[in-house]
């Protein structure tokens, strides 16, 4: 199994109750509470809602819900990655991602070795092994597919 | 980028949604209307219309069918050359320099043909987004629902 040998990446481990996943820094816009959000009608399980994010409307996805897993009310310690627009998106179609509680700093750096992937893995482009943990790195492309079909 | 139009504050059990005057509406009251008392009726009452008449269809916050008999007044709106009604809990014209509605559309699939319901958002500081409805997708789901009651 090789390791990374590029330069560090700075990114934030984003806890789920499913794989946990790692975001580069630079994908991300903010970390914020999670906030009432604006319910929308006959929207699919895995969209929450709508936050307000410095007066800009932002749709608020759980990933867990995505890949099919079971949905729970998000606790108190829960917090929204605001993403910034995915591939092939326009400029203000932020997106938000559910974190089960406060993001954690990581350094993917050449002591971090990638895992094999297998098909629970769903929308992750790369594993990672942190300690003794498996991280997904998001396939943003897949991501855009399936949150905006046919657009 | 923001646009300015003006806006009609529909309340629906405690939920607000917008509808902008890119299309023409009116506000009717209860007791000008033709009601429909049948139980469980989707069609809450109906306007006469030069034509024939436009039916006001009663749903909840979430625009799932919702029959109710305590409301007071609809809004009918035009789409597609049709007329249609929503009963409202609270009606309210926005004043053009109170709102600023930023572009959405929600991610997953269109509910309907004519595509989302939603396609703006108002975001007020501190306080939960109001989501603006496409007039034409609006009344296209409408329309299913009667199809499905």
């Amino acid at each position: 199994m090789s390791t990374i040998t590029r330069d560090p990446v700075h990114a934030l481990e984003v806890p789920t109750d499913n794989l946990p996943l790692l975001l580069p820094s630079a994908c991300m816009a903010e970390v914020v509470a999670l906030p009432h959000l604006a319910r929308v009608p006959h929207a699919p399980p895995w969209l929450l809602g709508v936050l307000g994010w410095r007066l800009r409307p932002v749709p608020v996805v759980s990933y867990d819900m995505l890949v099919g897993g079971e949905g729970h009310a998000p606790g108190p310690r829960a917090r929204v990655v605001v993403l910034y627009p995915l591939p092939g998106r326009k400029a203000w179609e932020f997106v938000g991602i559910l974190s089960a509680s406060e993001p954690q700093s990581r350094i993917i750096d050449s002591g971090v070795v990638p895992v094999a992937t297998h098909d629970s893995f769903r929308y992750i482009a790369a594993a990672l092994k942190f300690d003794e943990r498996t991280v997904g790195i998001p396939d943003f492309a897949a991501l855009a597919k399936v949150l905006y079909p046919g657009r | 980028m923001a646009e300015s139009r003006q806006y009609l504050r529909i309340g629906l059990m405690g939920v607000d949604y917008l509808l902008p005057n890119s299309t023409s509406y009116v506000i009717e009251k209860r007791e000008t209307l033709e009601i429909n008392d049948a139980p469980g009726a989707l069609i809450a009452a109906w306007q006469a219309t030069p034509t024939g008449r436009a039916p006001a269809y009663s749903v909840d916050a979430n625009l799932n069918p919702l029959s109710r008999h305590a409301w007071q007044r609809a809004v009918f709106f035009q789409a597609g050359g049709r007329t249609l009604g929503l009963v409202a809990d609270e009606l309210q014209l926005l004043a053009r320099e109170d709102v600023r509605v930023e572009p959405f559309i929600p991610p997953g699939p269109a509910l309907t043909p004519a595509g989302h319901l939603i396609n703006g958002a108002w975001v007020r500081a501190g306080q939960a987004p109001v989501l603006v409805f496409e007039p034409g997708a609006l009344a296209d789901y409408l329309t299913q629902l009667e199809g499905t009651a």
